[in-house]
């Protein structure tokens, strides 16, 4: 089982971001929790801001996170209509994100946004 | 075990006696529960304040009575802590101590609606009659949506009621609705997958007849990762063989099969919260966004989080001191009428020295703990509370703690049983078993007298020295914090090895905090400490006097005869023990009598220190007449170092009865307790006598 190519981490979704929940990796009665509590594939979800916690619209409730959790949801953009199940919906823990490249790519993205902003002055 | 089986052949619930109250964490569940009561059941503005079932009782409208029971929060019944285990065990009917329930009440947080249908639906599934309460329709209604209540009651075939709560609205709706008949819901959606359905039906058979909606507990149960905490709660562990079986055939032909079964269920839930709510189409950035971008910023929020702790502080001493200071003239006054009147003897040595100093003296503090109480108050009414579990998520993280275990360490700092109680909202056992073993780290207000009178004697009654004592007790509170945090990491790489759990927590809306809520809860508060300082520690300072004043010695002086007294053996008894640490034999004394509580220290400092002020015209403050003591050799024995020895021995140590009879029911055994009690005292005597020993080396 692996990860659909365009799923990323929750952690590194930008703020504002309206999205389609992929799957959540974790142990079992962790993952089971966060099913229950709306974080299961092909629900909606906002990402509202980025701290010491990751606050999500989901559900129709605001939901704190800490960015442990936020790092084992994996999300899609939203566009269009809710994906379909394609049967991948768990993640190996073995694949988790924690080599930071998605991380190093945003930073990397972010300071190229600065920068550019810079020069149109 | 019954299934309230006059509810479902559909008697009017007038006839019907228990109802129970469940519903999401932060739903209102309590504010109903004491509107419809008149009980004062705590309730604040974060997940997990009840975490033991509450029974009140309330009439409906035809005069008759009915039990509520007010229920731990849970998103589903199939618990992950211990408290949702309670709210299960109820629903079930599997609790020995309370009936079963012949009705439930399902709150819901109107402005969550589509969350919050989850456990209706489920509550729905089992076949017991409901009542659906919209609570907070106000703020729903403030936010723009609209709800179609009537084809949500259609859709739910139970009764729905918008309701405010806090304001008492719609209880008048609820009281006439359970004068009615009521017949169970309809399940909402029991759809699930085919390979699943076919689980559920070879095993539905096995389960005991008169189980609410078999089917329903059934799904429960096999759906459970862990099924075995479920079917003790149910006591039908000997099925767990089969169970077990259906799951791994589950496994083969469809991994995710329990995501599956969860995800039907939600989007039928989507579906009708679709149908009966119209949401506001503009989302904007709310207040709340903004301030939980400020509250927890990786620095910012730090400083706020210190920033409110000082101001905490500084206003027990500063808004305090002035009440603290009027009670103080108060009973100098009193004492000083009652030996005018009263003739020399034992009645008036008793009444003066025994109980004005010995209760009085930890009377005086009431207003200093009360602001403690204010500040907590409307730290946890006000929604912040949740937003400082996540700062500290990090920092418990570090010491393999999850962010929710700070939520009873802060509540702590009222009282260590609350906290040690909340610790049942942590799904981890070993997370409550190292919280429970902390949590009386953080220093509870029992101790603020102890700090108040060794910081008075510390600056000697220097005038303008508020900040720095607000800085020192804040530096103290803040070294049971980190001690805690210490042992926490010590016992998390020892005894109780594990990563943390994930920290999810639903973040309440702030909310201007309710001075009606914090103010009665700052009532209860002082009631239950007067009520203490009006029998346990009169009790205790009435026997001390009697020990300082007999046996009588004729014809020596005051000194001498305290020193010849039943307290005064005993306190050179163990005074080899504690003089390394700077302390003499009255202190040791005080010491004592605070392992039943720790204000006793004050009042036993204070009869034990009556006799001091005597050579004064008026009764002096119990810190100046500290000062007065000294060794044989003539040093003063309250020196700024043995103030702050005294106050570390009281950071670190753990002395109060309640607090280990409270930690044994808990952790279901007295060798926890024994423990906690064992390692505290050690690590107290150890560093007070390191932090002793090297300031004597340093001319201290």
């Amino acid at each position: 089982m692996e990860v659909a190519p365009l799923a990323f981490p929750l952690s590194e979704a930008s703020v504002g971001a309206q999205l389609w929940i992929h799957s959540v990796a974790g142990n079992p009665c962790e993952r089971y929790r966060l099913h229950e509590m709306g974080f299961c594939q092909r629900a909606e979800l906002v990402k509202l801001s980025h701290g010491a916690m990751t606050v999500c619209l989901v559900c129709g409730a605001r939901v704190g996170l800490s960015a442990a959790v936020a790092r084992r949801i994996f999300v899609t953009a939203a566009s269009g209509e809710a994906p379909e199940s394609d049967g991948r919906t768990e993640v190996d823990p073995g694949h988790s994100p924690s080599s930071g490249e998605g991380t190093l790519f945003c930073r990397i993205l972010d300071r190229f946004r600065r920068r550019r902003g810079g020069w149109a002055k | 075990m019954k299934l309230a089986p006059r509810a479902r052949e559909g008697a009017p619930l007038a006839e019907l006696t228990n109802i129970a109250l469940v519903g999401n964490p932060n739903s209102g569940k309590s504010t109903l529960f004491n509107a419809l009561t008149g009980l004062r059941q705590k309730v604040a503005n974060y997940p997990g304040v009840t975490i033991e079932k509450k029974i009140g009782f309330f009439f409906d409208l035809h005069g008759r009575k009915c039990q509520l029971i007010d229920l731990p929060g849970t998103y589903s019944l199939l618990p992950s802590a211990p408290d949702e285990e309670i709210t299960c065990e109820v629903l079930f009917g599997t609790r020995p101590d309370t009936p079963v329930p012949d009705a439930v009440i399902c709150v819901v947080d109107a402005t969550h609606l589509e969350r919050s249908l989850y456990l209706v639906a489920q509550v729905l599934d089992l076949g017991l009659p409901a009542i659906v309460m919209l609570n907070m329709m106000d703020l729903l209604e403030a936010g723009g949506d609209s709800l179609d209540i009537a084809v949500l009651s259609a859709k739910l075939g139970c009764p729905v009621i918008p309701c405010q709560a806090s304001r008492r609205k719609g209880l008048v709706e609820l009281r006439a609705a359970l004068s009615h008949e009521l017949a169970p819901g309809r399940p909402v959606c029991r759809r699930c997958p085919a390979a699943v359905e076919e689980a559920l039906a070879r095993i539905a058979g096995d389960f005991p007849e008169e189980r609410v909606e078999r089917r329903a507990l059934c799904a429960l149960i096999l759906g459970a990762p862990d099924p075995r905490r479920l079917a003790e709660v149910l006591a039908v562990t000997h099925l767990l063989p089969a169970l077990r079986e259906e799951q791994e055939r589950l496994e083969g032909k469809m991994p995710d099969w329990r995501q599956q079964t969860i995800a039907m269920r939600q989007s039928e839930i989507r579906t009708l919260t679709g149908e009966v709510l119209q949401k506001s189409p503009v989302i904007a950035k709310s207040a709340t966004d903004w301030l939980d971008h400020w509250v927890t910023h990786p620095f910012v929020g730090w400083l706020v989080f210190l920033g409110i702790m000082g101001t905490m502080f500084l206003a027990v001493f500063e808004v305090g001191a002035g009440p603290k200071d009027a009670i103080n003239a108060l009973f100098s006054v009193l004492s000083a009428r009652l030996e005018k009147i009263l003739p020399a003897g034992d009645l008036r040595d008793l009444l003066t020295e025994g109980v004005i100093g010995g209760a009085g003296n930890v009377i005086v503090f009431l207003p200093q703990i009360l602001v403690l109480f204010f500040f907590l108050g409307l730290l946890e009414d006000s929604g912040y509370m949740a937003r400082a579990a996540f700062l500290m998520d990090k920092v418990m993280s570090r010491v393999g703690l999850q962010g929710k275990a700070f939520i009873p360490l802060l509540a702590s700092h009222a009282c260590a049983i609350p906290g040690i109680l909340s610790a049942r909202t942590l799904s981890d056992p070993g997370d409550r078993m190292v919280t429970i073993l902390v949590a009386p780290f953080a220093s509870c207000s029992a101790r603020l007298p102890v700090y108040v009178l060794m910081i008075a004697a510390f600056f000697g009654g220097r005038p303008g020295a508020g900040v720095a004592e607000a800085g020192i007790v804040m530096s103290l509170y803040l070294l049971g914090l980190a001690t805690a945090f210490g042992f926490a990491w010590l016992f998390k790489n020892s005894l109780f090895r594990g990563r943390p759990a994930p920290l999810v927590l639903e973040l309440p809306p702030y909310r201007r905090p309710s001075l009606r809520t914090i103010g009665t809860q700052m009532l209860s508060r002082a009631g239950a400490f007067l009520r203490r300082a009006g029998t346990t520690i009169v009790a205790i300072s009435v026997i001390l006097w009697w020990l300082t004043a007999y046996p009588k010695v004729p014809g020596v002086d005051q000194s001498a005869q305290l020193a010849g007294s039943f307290a005064g053996r005993i306190g050179h008894f163990i005074e080899p023990v504690i003089r390394p640490l700077g302390f003499n034999w009255k202190i040791g004394i005080g010491l004592i009598s605070a392992q039943a509580a720790r204000e006793n220290f004050v009042s036993t400092i204070g009869v034990l220190y009556a006799g001091k002020s005597k050579g004064e015209a008026e009764p002096i403050p119990l810190s100046r007449a500290l000062l007065t003591d000294r060794w044989p050799d003539g040093q003063p024995v309250f020196t700024p170092l043995v103030c702050l020895t005294i106050m570390l021995f009281f950071v670190f140590s753990l002395q109060c009865v309640s607090t280990v009879v409270a930690v044994r029911r808990e952790t279901g055994s007295w060798r926890w307790a024994f423990f906690q009690f064992g390692y505290m005292t050690f690590f107290a005597y150890a560093v007070c006598l390191a932090v002793y020993q090297a300031g004597r080396a340093c001319g201290l």
